[in-house]
């Protein structure tokens, strides 16, 4: 168990070496007319957690989309871990490589066992042997917690297992950032914790974490930085405490406040 | 029934050996346009998902007019429209061959494009977030789990196709359709020739329909 008292930013600054893992410069998306991203400048450090925050439709899941190119930008710069992303031909499966992602609604491969799932990074991606992408494949279920879950279908498994096989599943690439897109979104209220769990032991082991998400106690708990999109804009940025406890705009105000008690005010 | 007329099957077992050779051309009909129209189905299939419109725009003229136009006229056209224009004269075996190869294929490329776009971004964006490349995707996450769904309407249409193969009569390929006139014509039992001759798709098609509905009725538990 790590320490029980309250988590503060500062407390994982020396996991961070400084150099800047994601930055992006003036983005914006558009889809058709819509424009979902008006300008968005970013920069993470590597070894930081990043929480996005803001309503649905405000951009914060585009913007996440992004980073590994699932979204193309319409226009602005990329670079991530140094390497400029959005310009010209980069190896999309390279890339991707270096980044893992954890949707909101798993999507484990229904067709394949838990333990097949991790293996498909390794195996599939990296060419490695399957002995091989067995090995690292049970190591990384055993971290999360679910050798005995290795040879069941996604099906039977529940919605928190499910999240934790996925976030494996990414790390098997030996990811040295990851992206969560709402990872807890779509499980029940006592599933969300043990997801929770697994992520701020991913946080403390240094990795970069980009999340997506509505959890204000992770969000205060674990991450360096809080960012608030609204309208495809930057809002607000800074330590969670100060962001989320001591909101400056209307705009986030209202949105902590639909957050908790379920109702604009 | 009509007492007057007298039922003939005496001349079943001469002819026999020619319903035998029929047949066999009728099955190679069959499954030489299975594969090549399932073949190019899954290309144009494929394509017709691109995100570019020039390349969905002429596969969606090409599958249309397939698809919207009789089987028969395509053999009719393919067999004597061919050499007219390119000066390449096909025998009519092939040209048949190639005219329901074309039908079919402009039918599996919607059930192929179907099947994929029926699971949804998300189990292609997970292999592609991991750096699976657009092939390995569709090898490793999407057809192995669309082809559950596309394996009903693909039996479906083999039955239709069996029944198809008699189309090419008109071309003169020496299938069962187009032998069983001739045997009627030399035996003048027309009715009891027609009769035999259902006996032979039924035999065909049977086995394949009832694989469909199982597989449809496998399909209607899994969901």
């Amino acid at each position: 168990m790590e320490t029980t008292s309250v988590e503060t930013p500062g407390s994982r600054a020396d996991a961070a070496p400084g150099a800047i893992a994601i930055e992006a410069d003036d983005l914006h998306k558009h889809f058709g007319s819509v424009e979902v991203l008006k300008g968005i400048d970013l920069e993470i450090t590597e070894g930081e957690v990043v929480v996005i925050v803001g309503r649905s439709g405000s951009g914060k899941s585009t913007l996440l989309r992004c980073l590994n190119l699932l979204e193309r930008p319409t226009s602005g710069t990329i670079r991530v871990l140094g390497e400029e992303i959005t310009s010209g031909r980069v190896s999309l499966s390279r890339l991707r490589r270096k980044i893992g992602m954890v949707f909101q609604h798993f999507e484990l491969f229904p067709h394949r066992t838990a333990i097949e799932n991790v293996m498909a990074g390794p195996h599939i991606v990296l060419g490695t042997t399957k002995a091989e992408a067995r090995v690292i494949a049970s190591d990384l279920l055993d971290k999360v917690g679910l050798s005995h879950r290795a040879e069941q279908y996604p099906n039977q498994l529940s919605g928190g297992e499910k999240q934790r096989v996925a976030i494996a599943r990414a790390l098997a690439l030996n990811p040295k950032i990851m992206l969560f897109d709402e990872p807890t979104s779509s499980l029940d209220p006592e599933l969300k914790g043990e997801v929770l769990d697994t992520m701020r032991e991913l946080a403390y082991e240094g990795m970069t974490m980009v999340v997506v998400t509505h959890e204000m106690i992770f969000a205060r708990r674990v991450a360096n930085r809080a960012i608030f999109i609204d309208q495809g804009v930057v809002v607000e940025h800074g330590p969670p405490e100060q962001v989320l406890r001591t909101p400056a705009t209307a705009a986030l105000k209202r949105f902590l406040n639909v957050l908790l008690w379920g109702e604009d005010s | 029934m009509y007492a007057g007329y007298e039922w003939d099957f005496s001349w079943v077992a001469n002819e026999m050996p020619l319903f035998g050779m029929a047949a066999w051309v009728s099955i190679k009909i069959l499954l030489l346009a299975t594969v090549l129209s399932l073949a190019l189905g899954l290309c144009i299939g494929q394509g017709l998902l691109s995100k570019r419109w020039y390349v969905t725009a002429p596969l969606r003229v090409w599958v249309d007019l397939f698809r919207l136009t009789p089987p028969l006229l395509q053999i009719v056209l393919i067999f004597f429209l061919l050499p007219v224009v390119t000066g390449m004269r096909l025998p009519a075996f092939e040209a048949g061959v190639i005219a329901l190869s074309l039908n079919y294929s402009a039918f599996f490329s919607e059930v192929f494009r179907a099947g994929v776009l029926s699971l949804g971004r998300g189990q292609g964006e997970a292999g592609a977030a991991m750096g699976m490349t657009h092939l390995q995707v569709l090898k490793w996450v999407i057809y192995p789990q669309a082809i559950r769904r596309m394996l009903p309407p693909i039996t479906n249409m083999l039955v239709n196709l069996t029944k198809d193969t008699s189309l090419l009569t008109i071309i003169g390929v020496a299938e069962l359709f187009n032998v069983s006139q001739s045997v009627s014509a030399r035996n003048f039992k027309n009715v009891e020739v027609l009769l035999v001759l259902a006996v032979f798709y039924l035999v065909i098609n049977i086995p394949l329909s009832y694989l469909a509905n199982r597989l449809y009725a496998r399909q209607a538990v899994r969901i």
